[in-house]
């Protein structure tokens, strides 16, 4: 509603930039009194000496960024989701992307291992999948949130109820089913190896089980896994009878791993685990060559575990110590 | 005055603007006049927060306005009505419950 013909000022870009932000029915009203009130305000500066120039500026400066006088004007708010809905929102969206996104990552890499992709590929469908899948998850549970909040909700759609308060984890108990699972497995170990030299499903044309691994190993590094593997179930042992985790014990874990995957992961590199007539009975010998890729990912997988298993008896110790 | 000190400042100011224009527009004015009298008399209130404020509680049905056209610059004149008359009666009073029981707190707890 400006009737000026001359290029437009200050003001008349800040009107305008106030005025296309609002709803048609009230920009007449506003234009109107803005424009008086910014003039009343340049007024009162130049008559306190002000060059004009300099005082337009100092008005507009004062009243701010037009976008948040417009937001002021009509109530609209300055966020996406309101204090009411978001803690509901990061619930919802941590519960996706801690829950859901595994179970479909773990789905798709099972899917594109049967169908037969290669490593590399089953690599890059993981990577893929999670940050395509995941970024679909935030957008469209924000999505969803922001326009639960502009619709008018304003209650949270989770009531707080004591009865579903979150149990106190117990920070320094030895867990029972921790300290069978590795009895069971040191026992599981020693069965195995004994099992794969007697009884092993792989037979040779006279019915006469094929070792899956070196026989020659008889003489080293099975029996030196066997009472690694008798070790480890002491250690479990131990472990519940003192019945918190401490220094020694850590120390116990991290000798017991480093001592069972290096020399396996030197065997597997050297190629002196497997049995060489095992190897040539199913053809597979290609496959488990030092440097293959399935040898690299067993590599691979070994070292992992260990890290893992340290780092988690880690964390372990230092909870416990710390209480 | 330190920024925290001003920010608390800010809190304790921002239930009195609504108040202190309710009382002030008995008598009608416009805006940036409101602005300098709000201003002078020790209650400063921004112009980005007065001018919608004032839009805001005339949408609510506390103030009326009309557009005096007398001076060669028009003006929206705003005035309180009868419902914003009632409210500011009982927010004064809310006003001066407040005081006395801050000022007793004050008293009591003086040791």
């Amino acid at each position: 509603m400006s009737t000026t013909t001359s290029a437009p000022t200050l003001t008349d870009r800040y009107v305008y930039a106030v005025l296309r932000a609002l709803p048609e029915a009230k920009r007449a009203d506003i234009d109107r009194e803005l424009r008086a009130s910014l003039a009343d305000a340049v007024d009162a500066r130049v008559d306190n000496g002000e060059p004009a120039a300099e005082a337009e500026r100092a008005a507009l400066l004062e009243l701010g960024d037009p976008a948040r006088l417009a937001a002021s004007y009509v109530g609209r708010p300055l966020t996406l989701i309101g204090p009411a809905l978001y803690v509901d929102y990061v619930r919802v969206l941590r519960a996706l992307l801690l829950v859901v996104l595994p179970i479909v990552l773990v789905v798709l890499v099972a899917l594109n291992a049967i169908a037969g992709a290669s490593l590399g590929g089953v690599i890059g469908t993981a990577v893929t999948t999670v940050l395509t899948v995941g970024v679909h998850m935030c957008f469209w549970t924000t999505l969803a949130f922001v326009v639960l909040e502009r619709t008018g909700n304003q209650k949270p759609l989770l009531v707080f109820d004591p009865a579903a308060l979150p149990a106190i984890p117990v920070p320094t108990g030895v867990k029972l089913s921790d300290v069978a699972a590795n009895v069971v497995f040191g026992l599981f170990l020693i069965g195995a190896l004994v099992w794969q030299q007697t009884a092993s499903v792989f037979r040779d044309p006279a019915g006469v089980a094929i070792p899956i691994l070196d026989p020659a190993l008889w003489g080293s590094w099975l029996p030196y896994l066997i009472v690694l593997a008798v070790l480890t179930i002491v250690h479990a042992l131990l472990l519940y009878r003192v019945g918190r985790w401490t220094w020694s014990l850590f120390a116990g874990v991290v000798v017991l791993n480093v001592a069972a995957v290096a020399p396996l992961v030197g065997l597997l590199v050297t190629g002196g685990l497997f049995n060489p007539e095992f190897l040539a009975r199913l053809s597979w010998a290609p496959f488990l060559q030092p440097g293959s890729t399935v040898v690299t990912v067993i590599v691979a997988v070994l070292v992992l575990s260990g890290l893992g298993a340290i780092a988690d008896a880690a964390v372990k110790t230092v909870r416990a110590q710390r209480s | 005055m330190t920024e925290k000190e001003s920010a608390q400042l800010q809190e304790l100011r921002r239930g009195t603007a609504v108040l202190a224009c309710l009382l002030m527009l008995r008598a009608p004015q416009y805006g940036y006049a409101l602005l300098e009298q709000l201003a002078a008399a020790g209650i400063p209130v921004e112009g980005n927060t007065l001018y919608p404020l004032l839009r805001r509680l005339e949408s609510q049905g506390l103030l009326v306005s009309e557009w005096n056209t007398d001076e060669s610059r028009p003006r929206k004149f705003y005035r309180t009505s009868a419902a914003g008359d009632a409210l500011a009666a009982v927010l004064l009073q809310d006003w001066r419950d407040l005081q006395s029981s801050i000022d007793r707190i004050a008293e009591e707890t003086n040791r």
